[in-house]
């Protein structure tokens, strides 16, 4: 944000310059080009001898005034004009750029305004990311019709030879989208030490808890850990509690 | 403008997978990743996978438009390419193009026109061989400037150093609508490199320290490759010059259109016949989950040897899943009888394939092999090829490879057949990706130098000349078939054939007939044959209309180009002047 904002005073700055430049060379162009003109126009009429003699000799000394001042003005004018242009253009965009950058630093960034947006969520695609996995699963290895079945009706063996067809689906179906590996690379039954900064969401202590760690401990179950999750990207949908769609084959 | 990747793409019949590496400033060797393809595993979700199913699904009207079909870089959704497309070609098998590569040589069909899917009239454009190919390489390149060149045109995809793999046996008009498929796709810098050898690379990248010491010089290596759809055999033989080890690919086997989903399909009709036996009945649905069964079976039962079944059971397509459950099982012996007897024999060299069509394997257009076994076809190579140097190891590539099982008991037909010589098994870890990983890998020794096969073109080009014998009349003037373009020929290389010269009539087509031959190595170019239909095989026609000042008649002669891409191309030279013009493959149906 803080670079944008650098950016955005950075290219406003450049456009006040020459704005401003542009301003002042039509401004004092102008300006010393009337006065040249003017001063040109006297000195003609000075050095007129005709007009010389309408005003009385007592005058003389006025016009030579005048026309000692031919030169230096021929030869100023030109670099005078060009200091007092440049100079007034770096003033007026020090002056601008400076009103500009005290405005821009009171604009709210977006970094402040952001939270705002993080809480806009579609309710219906966190539910259908929520179900998702579900989905899958149903797909790919039927779990949903298998959970949704009355055991206690069938006999193992017509168990069995449902689930090796379901087991192989699911895991199939996991796999694309998550590695799982046993949180302990300790075997079961071994003994650990639990150590004194132990991380309380990676081990689970049991039984006779006395005191503070470290503390001995068999390995009652190793754990799982997700990893190399790769993350699926989901379309919003109108409905996500159609966890799958019937089917219907047209004949 | 600059590449800044290597990128390899195994564009396979049935899976594509992308393989890149990026290009280091001191040619020093790189990390050789795979490219994880973004595609529509189910409508509405996309996830990334290594590979990306070479099959195009086009969503029925009812389906698309509702943004389930879109990709991040695609809003249009009237075909999508990979895993769900797959999943839909057993559901709705008319608005699905698979093994659209396999079309890419069949010569019954003309294959530039819009002809797939093959045999439906459900969807509203169809696509020739050539489009399907160029948009399997769309999606990947969509996906790959999707990832990597959001602000960098120089990582753009068709900017960068690609190489695609062909089967070696993919005749002169496969690979040129290859190239096509490329060309539309948008790429610049391509090379067409061999599956097989492709393989062998990647062999090389995971033994880079130790394969001198592996194999020796004066001794040769099968690379077998078996595929879903096709299989592919090369012969690569090891050299020595000046104290280095060379490689050069002295042989490559006919294209056969036999492979693991031939197997699968024969171990699915065998749990059919058993479940109908016992009066149950699969409706279409379930037959056609019984093929993925089948494959389960295959795995299982060859990975491990104490088995002596595999179960199967078949889940009722309702809600009741138990009761309707249809149990079967393939036993260890029926598999050994289907697979290693069906298409993996035990025999002896000098057995050839039994030519006689079972319309039982002919399916949807495409001419599948009249004799499935592998093995048969195998000794048929070896004993054309390798008599004299028979190989002493043997590179397995494709899935149904991974059976350790299959490997020993292929590497002790082989080995049965030359009993001086045992043949020992080159280890290939990981069978999906390794034709990718080896086509970025050879495209990196390109750039950096390593070592390299020696290759060249796979096969021997021959044309029909007539006779010089006097014309009797009511019998056709004899032929003869002329060399116009030798084994080996190198990429980049042209020959002129000066022996044969035509008067040709400008403002007219002319064509020639162009045979091919895998047997005829040692012909040399110019050189003829009589006698020669038994021995050649017709590929096609090459042709041109002769532009020019209408009934000029200009002596010419015929000029063979082997690109550096690797296709080839035939010109008719005047001898006269410097004009030249190019003669393209016909592409219509040929007759048999």
């Amino acid at each position: 944000m803080i670079n944008k904002k650098k950016y955005y005073l950075k290219s406003v700055s450049k456009k006040i310059f020459w704005t401003q430049f542009i301003l002042s060379l039509v401004f004092f162009g102008s300006l010393f080009f009337g006065l040249y003109f003017y001063s040109s126009m006297l000195f003609s009429k000075a050095s007129n001898i005709d007009v010389q003699k309408i005003y009385p000799p007592d005058y003389q000394v006025f016009f030579d005034l005048i026309l000692s001042l031919k030169e230096p003005i021929n030869i100023f004018v030109i670099p005078a004009s060009g200091i007092v242009i440049l100079f007034f253009t770096f003033f007026s965009w020090l002056i601008l750029r400076g009103i500009v950058k005290k405005t821009i630093s009171q604009i709210p960034t977006q970094a402040d305004t952001a939270p705002k947006e993080t809480l806009k969520v579609d309710p219906e695609l966190e539910k259908r990311k929520f179900l998702h996995i579900l989905s899958v699963l149903q797909e790919e290895g039927r779990l949903i019709d298998f959970l949704n079945e009355d055991l206690s009706d069938y006999n193992d063996d017509d168990i069995g030879a449902a689930v090796r067809s379901i087991h192989k689906g699911c895991n199939d179906a996991l796999k694309k989208y998550v590695e799982l590996k046993p949180l302990l690379d300790d075997e079961e039954d071994s003994i650990i030490e639990v150590e004194e900064n132990f991380n309380p969401e990676k081990i689970r202590l049991t039984g006779n808890v006395v005191g503070n760690p470290p503390f001995k401990g068999i390995v009652k179950h190793r754990g799982w850990k997700a990893q190399n999750i790769n993350l699926p990207d989901l379309k919003k949908v109108q409905d996500a509690s159609f966890l799958v769609p019937a089917e219907i084959e047209v004949e | 403008m600059n590449a800044n990747y290597l990128i390899g793409i195994d564009l396979g019949t049935s899976n594509t997978a992308v393989s890149y590496a990026k290009i280091t400033e001191n040619d020093e060797k790189p990390e050789f990743k795979i490219f994880e393809i973004p595609q529509i595993v189910r409508p509405g979700e996309i996830l990334s996978r290594p590979l990306l199913p070479s099959f195009i699904y086009f969503p029925d009207e009812n389906e698309k438009n509702r943004g389930n079909f879109s990709l991040p870089w695609k809003e249009d959704e009237t075909f999508i390419v990979g895993e769900y497309a797959r999943k839909r070609s057993s559901e709705m098998p008319a608005r699905v193009i698979s093994s659209a590569k396999s079309w890419l040589c069949n010569n019954h069909v003309k294959r530039d026109d819009k002809i797939l899917p093959w045999d439906s009239d459900q969807v509203s454009e169809k696509f020739s061989p050539v489009r399907a190919q160029a948009e399997i390489l769309n999606h990947i390149k969509n996906a790959w400037n999707h990832k990597f060149s959001d602000d960098d045109d120089n990582n753009s995809f068709i900017e960068q150093n690609i190489t695609v793999t062909i089967p070696a046996s993919f005749d002169a008009v496969a690979r040129e609508l290859t190239l096509k498929a490329c060309n539309l796709c948008g790429i610049k810098n391509l090379t067409l490199m061999e599956e097989p050898q492709a393989a062998f690379y990647s062999w090389l990248l995971s033994n880079e320290e130790t394969w001198r010491k592996q194999i020796k010089k004066d001794e040769s290596v099968l690379v077998c490759d078996i595929g879903g759809g096709t299989s592919d055999f090369t012969l690569i033989r090891v050299f020595e010059t000046d104290g280095n080890l060379e490689l050069e690919r002295t042989a490559v086997g006919n294209h056969l259109l036999v492979g693991g989903d031939n197997m699968d399909l024969s171990i699915s009709y065998l749990i059919n016949s058993k479940i109908s036996a016992t009066g149950k009945k699969l409706d279409k649905w379930q037959l056609r989950s019984l093929v993925n069964k089948a494959r389960d079976a295959k795995e299982e039962l060859l990975s491990d040897k104490t088995k002596e079944k595999y179960e199967i059971s078949v889940l009722s397509r309702g809600m009741k899943l138990i009761s309707g459950t249809i149990k079967s099982e393939v036993l260890s012996s029926e598999l050994d009888q289907i697979v290693k007897n069906g298409f993996f024999p035990q025999c002896s060299l000098e057995e050839k394939p039994v030519n006689n069509r079972k319309t039982g394997l002919m399916e949807a257009g495409l001419n599948y092999e009249s004799d499935p076994a592998i093995t048969r076809h195998l000794a048929e190579f070896v004993s054309n090829f390798a008599s004299n140097f028979f190989p002493s190891y043997i590179l397995f590539n494709g899935g149904v490879m991974k059976s350790k099982e299959l490997r020993n008991h292929i590497t002790q037909t082989v080995s049965s057949w030359n009993e001086s010589n045992e043949i020992k098994e080159l280890e290939n870890n990981n069978s999906d990706i390794s034709v990718a990983l080896g086509a970025c890998y050879y495209s990196f020794i390109k750039l950096s130098g390593g070592i390299r096969i020696k290759s060249g073109l796979n096969k021997t080009y021959y044309i029909e000349v007539s006779s010089s014998m006097p014309a009797i009349p009511g019998i056709p003037a004899p032929t003869k078939a002329l060399c116009v373009a030798p084994f080996g020929m190198e990429e980049g290389s042209l020959i002129k054939i000066e022996g044969k010269k035509y008067m040709l009539t400008l403002g007219e087509d002319v064509s020639f007939n162009l045979f091919e031959s895998s047997m005829g190595k040692d012909d040399k170019a110019g050189e003829t044959i009589e006698d020669f239909s038994n021995k050649l095989e017709k590929l096609t026609e090459i042709e041109t209309f002769l532009n020019g000042n209408k009934g000029e008649m200009v002596p010419v002669v015929l000029e063979t180009h082997v690109t550096e891409i690797g296709t080839l191309e035939f010109y008719c030279v005047s001898v006269e002047d410097s004009r030249k013009w190019k003669l393209e493959f016909n592409l219509r149906q040929q007759s048999n």
